[in-house]
């Protein structure tokens, strides 16, 4: 059965009106989104910043009212799923900044436990911090950490404990929110293996949000491209990566810098022109029109919708074949 | 314009030299060592890459040579800039070198940008400033300069403020602004690491053609190694404050020497290789400094280690043309 489900979600914020006695506006940032993840599975989210890929994340776990659409956890809207606060245990986040994400007067045993307050009120003090010590190990740190405090941690280390405290109520579904992106290079494979590891073990789903599309072809089975709010394309990981479909799915992957010198000097002055269009002021046509090699009049003018280009494969654009 | 340093100078004499500079910050606790003597050449016109981890001191390297280390900060060594010891000079004497022959661009474009003042007011000062134009003309030469570095509608966009900007436009008006004076060297602190992909892309193609078109020399300070592999024609791999591996950039990925560059390598996602189960690791976490070590900095994490790497220091030696490493394996290889 699926396990998280949306349908034509749409997430936004109020932000001050205009002018100094204006009503508050909506400021749509996620747009009619659809998506499906199994148990077991991951789904990496891409975009550049401002694309609105964390405001999906907290939005599916429902830490955002959604402004339209609906989210089904294993069927169930949650909208209506009563006791949401506890069937959380089920469904954890991961954050970018580690160190941010721990409460800095609390010894990792507590910040890893204290979800277990919540989610098995029934547990006693001494087996709460057995399973927090349980989870500290399932991620690699050993039980002498638990009472060190976060500020002895390095970034990695610190990541760690943000796993153990989502892993600690034994979650089917963990969102990643760019987990890797603040950390060194060797410190941000460890995590990835990490991650990858205890979803075979646990039977975890993920949904990795990254900007970086390298560690999504790693760990993803399937690769969502997000564009101003908007998915663009949509594909199974090997599909994707041996031939991406959408123009600015083809310009993500031709601006990602390879540890290798003479391909990469020979792609110097290829990069894209032109900026990113405003969230404030989208245009009317394709999110991409304004950056797109191959745009079009009808680009500019008429928004593509997101149709099924390839068996698996979905893209918004008025020029891919079918 | 093109490269005008004569040929005998390309060989003779390098622009910038650094010869056992060493960075140490007296701490409560005692004193540390971020730098512990790193020696490097810079060609005129050449693009150096150093890449390393958080804590590896390849800022510290940067700041030192601008005169800008916080104020428990200290250098030694010698930085010769065309023959001119940089440590050794005054602060004015320095005013006249930084913003005219060497210029500085850092990671955060905001933080580095003035925000009450406009963008073109703050491309003209140096002018006005180290050549002596009029604001006018100044200014003038700040909008054509934008212009160059691609901001779209210069004339316009230089009477904002730089809030008004986008981080990759900001980014363009750093360099905008470190080009202007033609400087001979340009030092560049993770200039792209705040920028989306696409952004950077165009951030690097911008630096690699004004580079090419001025002749400017680039020292660019990363942690990534795509980015290196772009823009640089060497690269200085750095680890707990000291050099690694040093080699052509071509040299260096076809065949890492270093365990530790062939770490950072295998442990590197990449777009097209062939998938494997699990990412090449670097097991334990990366090292600040390495001064109270006897041996080498990375021995405690390197799976190759041999007995005497935790006691005795591997110097960093030529070990192949315009190719130099710090490691005993290669020493007993070779």
């Amino acid at each position: 059965m699926t396990l998280l489900e949306s349908r034509n979600l749409g997430v936004g914020y109020r932000i001050p009106g205009t002018g100094l006695f204006s009503a508050a506006r909506m400021l749509p940032i996620v747009h009619d989104l659809s998506l499906t993840l199994d148990p077991g599975r991951t789904l990496g989210v891409v975009g550049e910043s401002g694309c609105g890929k964390s405001t999906l994340g907290r939005a599916l776990l429902r830490l955002i009212v959604p402004s339209d659409g609906q989210v089904l956890w294993q069927g169930e809207d949650m909208a209506t799923i009563p006791d949401l606060r506890r069937r959380r245990a089920e469904m954890q986040i991961i954050f970018q900044d580690p160190v941010a994400a721990l409460d800095p007067r609390m010894t990792l045993a507590k910040i890893v436990s204290r979800p277990l307050a919540t989610f098995e009120p029934n547990l006693s003090r001494k087996d709460a911090r057995a399973r927090a010590v349980q989870a500290l190990e399932q991620v690699g740190l050993s039980a002498d950490f638990a009472d060190r405090f976060p500020h002895e941690l390095s970034g990695g280390q610190a990541q760690r404990v943000g796993i153990a405290r989502a892993i600690v109520g034994r979650p089917k579904l963990i969102i990643c929110d760019e987990p890797v992106s603040a950390l060194d290079v060797s410190i941000q494979a460890q995590v990835i293996n990490l991650l990858m590891e205890l979803q075979e073990k646990m039977g975890l789903a993920l949904v990795f949000i990254s900007h970086n599309l390298a560690v999504v072809r790693h760990i993803s089975h399937d690769v969502m491209v997000m564009c101003l709010g908007r998915v663009v394309e949509q594909a199974p990981r090997s599909e994707f990566y041996a031939r991406p479909l959408h123009p600015y799915s083809q310009a993500l992957m031709d601006a990602v810098p390879e540890p290798d010198p003479r391909r990469e000097k020979g792609r110097v002055g290829t990069a894209l022109a032109g900026e990113l269009p405003s969230v404030l002021n989208p245009p009317p046509g394709c999110v991409f029109a304004s950056r797109c090699p191959k745009a079009t009049d009808l680009c500019r003018q008429t928004r593509p919708e997101l149709r099924t280009v390839a068996p698996g494969r979905q893209a918004a654009c008025h020029f891919i074949e079918a | 314009m093109g490269c005008v340093t004569p040929l005998t100078q390309m060989t003779a004499e390098p622009l910038l030299s650094l010869q056992d500079l060493t960075v140490r910050f007296r701490l409560p606790q005692g004193e540390t060592v971020a730098v512990d003597g790193v020696s490097l050449d810079l060609a005129p016109g050449e693009v150096l890459g150093i890449v390393g981890e958080s804590g590896s001191g390849k800022s510290q390297i940067l700041y030192a040579l601008m005169g800008l280390l916080a104020s428990n900060g200290r250098a030694g060594g010698r930085a010769l800039f065309q023959g001119q010891d940089l440590l050794a000079l005054t602060e004015a004497q320095l005013d006249r070198v930084r913003g005219q022959d060497i210029s500085m661009i850092f990671q955060d474009p905001m933080t580095s940008l003035n925000p009450y003042t406009r963008v073109v007011d703050q491309l003209a000062e140096g002018l006005i400033v180290h050549k002596g134009l009029s604001r006018a003309d100044a200014r003038a030469e700040g909008v054509r300069m934008l212009d160059r570095v691609r901001i779209p509608d210069a004339a316009r966009r230089a009477r904002l403020y730089p809030h008004e900007f986008s981080g990759g436009m900001r980014q363009r008006v750093m360099i905008a602004m470190a080009l202007l004076a033609r400087p001979k060297l340009l030092l560049a602190d993770e200039p792209t690491t705040a920028l989306d992909v696409t952004i950077q892309a165009q951030v690097l193609d911008l630096m690699a053609e004004l580079g090419r078109e001025t002749g400017t020399a680039i020292v660019l300070v990363t942690h990534d190694l795509g980015v290196v592999a772009r823009l640089c024609d060497r690269v200085a791999v750095l680890y707990g404050g000291r050099v690694m591996e040093e080699a052509k950039a071509e040299a260096l990925f076809d065949t890492p020497s270093h365990p530790y560059t062939r770490g950072l390598l295998a442990a590197m996602p990449r777009l097209e290789s062939p998938l494997t189960p699990r990412l090449g690791t670097i097991p334990g976490t990366p090292r600040s400094g390495g001064g109270d070590l006897p041996g080498c900095p990375f021995a405690a994490r390197c799976t190759e280690r041999l007995d005497h790497c935790t006691t005795t220091r591997p110097v960093l030696q030529s070990t192949a043309p315009d190719r130099r490493s710090a490691c005993h394996l290669i020493e007993a290889a070779t």
